[in-house]
């Protein structure tokens, strides 16, 4: 009996949390196009995935307890890594999939800062289907 | 000037290698700041020895030596970037064979032989990249 009252507060939530400004950055999936170069090696090329341009999103660390430190130092090379929990604005199950296929985020501040591309190591979407989450790993030497 | 010193120098100097990495030749690490490509332009060679016995007679130590150096070729991300491991890779067997550390000019080609060429990558955000290790016995007269 209480579940339509309950379902109706969850379903607001998302629209809430919008309208309220947290959602200060976007994010745009991408996808590899499959093709090769002439050795063998995969082209590069990536293009926009429909339906996942440009959607509000909170950009965050994974944790605020301590910050993060990733940076390796080996003989050959130093290799840092940037990990960011992503939270988007809808519910994008389509995403856990691609990730498989090489699927990559493009994460911009609405704020002007510049976009950082992120590899996607893992999508979630939540149990009333109104949200889903990142986890995405920036690593360079 | 040390053997690395002159083997840095020469390459820089190579108009073949020189058009792939620009200065970006390195001892043993890869600094942080160089961009590869598709971010940069260039590839970089990352110089690591790794072995240097040293050749002696009863009385004394010879002054040439034979030396095992590693080339890490860094070409970049995607398939530009294995295509440009493979030109620096092929660019540095060229040097190789022209690289004079024994002080004697003219000859044909120098006593620096490639014995290793193994492919490698270093994964990434969003792609490896894709990587050449060059292994090269270097004859050379009095190596630091």
């Amino acid at each position: 009996m209480l579940q339509t009252p309950f379902n109706s507060l969850v379903q607001e939530v998302m629209p809430r949390a919008a309208s309220s400004g947290f959602f200060d950055s976007t994010c745009t999936i991408q996808a590899p196009d499959g093709n090769s170069g002439p050795g063998g090696a995969p082209s590069g090329t990536y293009a926009d995935v429909a339906g996942l341009v440009g959607v509000l999103c909170m950009d965050a660390p994974p944790s605020v307890a301590r910050v993060q430190a990733t940076e390796v130092k080996a003989l050959a090379e130093i290799m840092a890594k940037q990990m960011r929990h992503v939270l988007l604005n809808g519910y994008f199950p389509q995403i856990a999939a691609g990730v498989a296929t090489g699927w990559r985020a493009i994460v911009t501040r609405i704020a002007g800062s510049t976009s950082i591309v992120y590899d996607i190591l893992g999508a979630e979407v939540d149990s009333q289907s109104t949200q889903t989450r990142l986890d995405l790993q920036l690593a360079g030497v | 000037m040390s053997f690395k010193d002159t083997l840095r120098t020469a390459a820089l100097a190579n108009a073949g290698l020189a058009a792939l990495i620009g200065t970006q030749w390195y001892d043993t690490q890869l600094p942080q700041t160089v961009a590869l490509p598709p971010t940069g332009s260039l590839g970089a060679v990352v110089v690591q020895g790794i072995s240097n016995p040293r050749m002696y007679s009863f009385t004394q130590r010879m002054s040439g030596s034979y030396a095992r150096y590693q080339f890490t070729v860094w070409g970049g991300q995607f398939s530009a970037g294995a295509e440009n491991r493979d030109a620096i890779a092929s660019a540095l067997v060229q040097f190789l064979d022209q690289f004079n550390a024994i002080g004697i000019a003219g000859l044909s080609r120098y006593p620096n032989f490639v014995v290793g060429d193994r492919d490698s990558l270093f994964p990434q955000t969003d792609g490896p990249i894709f990587q050449k290790v060059v292994d090269a016995m270097m004859f050379s007269e009095d190596p630091s």
